[in-house]
């Protein structure tokens, strides 16, 4: 097998400002300040080979947003060892940098006032995008993606639907062999929801990438990916296939049933 | 660093996408130039002497002229923004793209300092004949050559030290007031204020020697004639110097600083 990514005995904390409530207490909290220290991922080790899409799933505040971040090199591990593509992320080498998308479902990418095209155009020249490379890539998604006719409407006259597929294509253009998808499909309704993880399988089977993917919805795990990284309060639980996870003997089924009844509720 | 002019291409049409906001700048960008010759034409009437502190009224009204134009290639928007990217999280972003942010930074500022001073150059060129009648000659190449050679560098300069202060957000989270604080000290000791020769010799034969100084009073005086070729080549020498010391101490700041980014935010 390929290995991609390694991560090793990884761990990450926070100095966090634990703020009082109230008049008296702010006051006093001015003068005497109390932190406290949250471990949001704790001795995490695992490893994914090249092509393979994984799931890294768990309720909220259970690490999988901390963990992509120190994958891709935004946040740098409190301990333990991170390795993509060879590479330290937190170096940020351009060749790595090259390599790897992060798409984040609660944050935009693409320029608010203008047509997606001059985003697009911006993402061509920061990557080195060939120009072939580019109009066959700009082809294939916003075919995939059915958006053909979007590209010269200003972004913020989009949908909320239409705009993420506008970010998965600013994030797909330069062809990265290793994508970090952030809960793609946050507050997306039905269809477009159905549409992003038509796409995600789509374009895996085009291209081979590596996808590790976070998400609180059942639906998007199960339907796109290998393996499952279940994550619970920082630590890693389980590292498997999706259907062993649901099997009914498995201890983690209180959080499953969280997760799906949040899907549910959403 | 095609990357980088297209980056300032988006800037421009960014700008230029709201019209009426477009204009209004246009038009309305040169109130409080006007208005602070106003003060020193009553100032000089009030006063009834010929000059003041050497400065004629036609000096002072054309130093101010021209900083108006100069005084934008202060770049304290490097600092904010960077206090912002931090506090809010979205310098996530910035670190995943294979380019470096603080080129990016400085070349978005250049742009605004472009569209922005757009409306102080026509007002240069509006009252060219009118100060050439009194006996300032913009237009010599010699100055104006020195101009540019001071504002190149102003600008980097003064892009480094606001960004060493913006990068203190990753200590602090909330440096508005900080910064503020310093805008107020550096602008009178940049000559933004007043020309500094209205400060006390001993203040001003320290000062010239900061880089300060080339955020607005040398740039000016080079412009209006009023420095010999030896001082300036000195004085450049000295802010290209000051540029080196400056760009290695963002380094050792943005290294320690980035290693304590939290992300915020999701």
């Amino acid at each position: 097998m390929d290995e991609i990514i390694s991560v090793r005995n990884v761990r990450k904390e926070f100095r966090i400002h634990e703020r009082p409530e109230g008049l008296k207490n702010g006051i006093g909290d001015f003068f005497h300040r109390k932190y406290i220290c949250r471990t949001a991922v704790r001795n995490v080790s695992f490893s994914i080979d090249r092509g393979e899409i994984v799931g890294l799933l768990g309720e909220n505040g259970a690490g999988k947003t901390t963990m992509l971040k120190l994958l891709t090199g935004i946040l740098f591990p409190t301990e333990g060892k991170v390795t993509v593509s060879g590479f330290t992320p937190t170096d940020r080498k351009k060749e790595f940098l090259k390599g790897i998308s992060f798409v984040m479902g609660n944050r935009s990418e693409v320029n608010w006032d203008l047509p997606a095209m001059d985003t697009f155009r911006y993402q061509q020249l920061v990557y080195e995008v060939p120009e072939d490379m580019f109009r066959e890539n700009l082809n294939l998604l916003s075919v995939l993606l059915e958006v053909q006719d979007l590209l010269k409407v200003p972004i913020r006259r989009l949908s909320l639907g239409e705009r993420m597929k506008m970010e998965l294509i600013n994030s797909f253009l330069y062809s990265p062999r290793i994508v970090f998808l952030d809960e793609p499909t946050l507050g997306l309704d039905l269809k477009s929801q159905i549409a992003v993880r038509g796409f995600l399988k789509a374009y895996r089977r085009e291209k081979n990438t590596t996808v590790i993917i976070t998400s609180h919805y059942m639906d998007d795990i199960e339907e796109t990916c290998d393996r499952v990284i279940l994550l619970g309060r920082g630590e890693k639980i389980y590292d498997g296939s999706i259907g062993e996870l649901k099997a009914p003997d498995q201890p983690f089924k209180e959080i499953i049933l969280n997760l799906i009844k949040d899907e549910k509720g959403q | 660093m095609k990357k980088y002019l297209y980056g300032f291409q988006l800037f421009f049409l960014d700008a230029f996408h709201y019209r009426f906001n477009a204009v209004v700048q246009l038009f309305f960008g040169n109130v409080s130039t006007v208005v602070t010759v106003l003060f020193w034409v009553l100032i000089y009437r009030s006063n009834g002497a010929g000059d003041i502190n050497g400065f004629s009224l036609t000096d002072m009204v054309a130093y101010y002229i021209v900083s108006s134009i100069v005084r934008g290639g202060v770049f304290s928007n490097s600092g904010f923004h960077y206090a912002g990217l931090i506090k809010e999280g979205k310098l996530s972003s910035e670190l995943l793209k294979p380019y470096s942010i603080n080129a990016s930074l400085y070349f978005r500022n250049l742009a605004g300092y472009i569209t922005g001073t757009f409306p102080q150059f026509v007002l240069v060129v509006l009252l060219l004949p009118v100060l050439a009648r009194a006996g300032v000659s913009v237009l010599h190449v010699r100055n104006l050559l020195l101009l540019l050679a001071f504002m190149s560098l102003s600008t980097i300069s003064s892009h480094m030290v606001w960004s060493i202060l913006g990068l203190m957000a990753f200590w602090l989270e909330e440096v508005h007031a900080v910064m503020w604080s310093f805008a107020v000290l550096f602008n009178m000791i940049s000559g933004m204020f007043l020309p500094l020769d209205f400060f006390p010799q001993a203040f001003l034969s320290v000062i010239r020697w900061l880089p300060f100084s080339c955020w607005t009073y040398l740039p000016t005086k080079a412009c209006l004639g009023l420095t010999t070729p030896g001082e300036s080549a000195l004085l450049l020498g000295v802010n290209a110097a000051w540029i080196a010391v400056l760009w290695g101490l963002q380094r050792i700041v943005w290294g320690a600083g980035v290693r304590r980014y939290a992300s915020v935010g999701g």
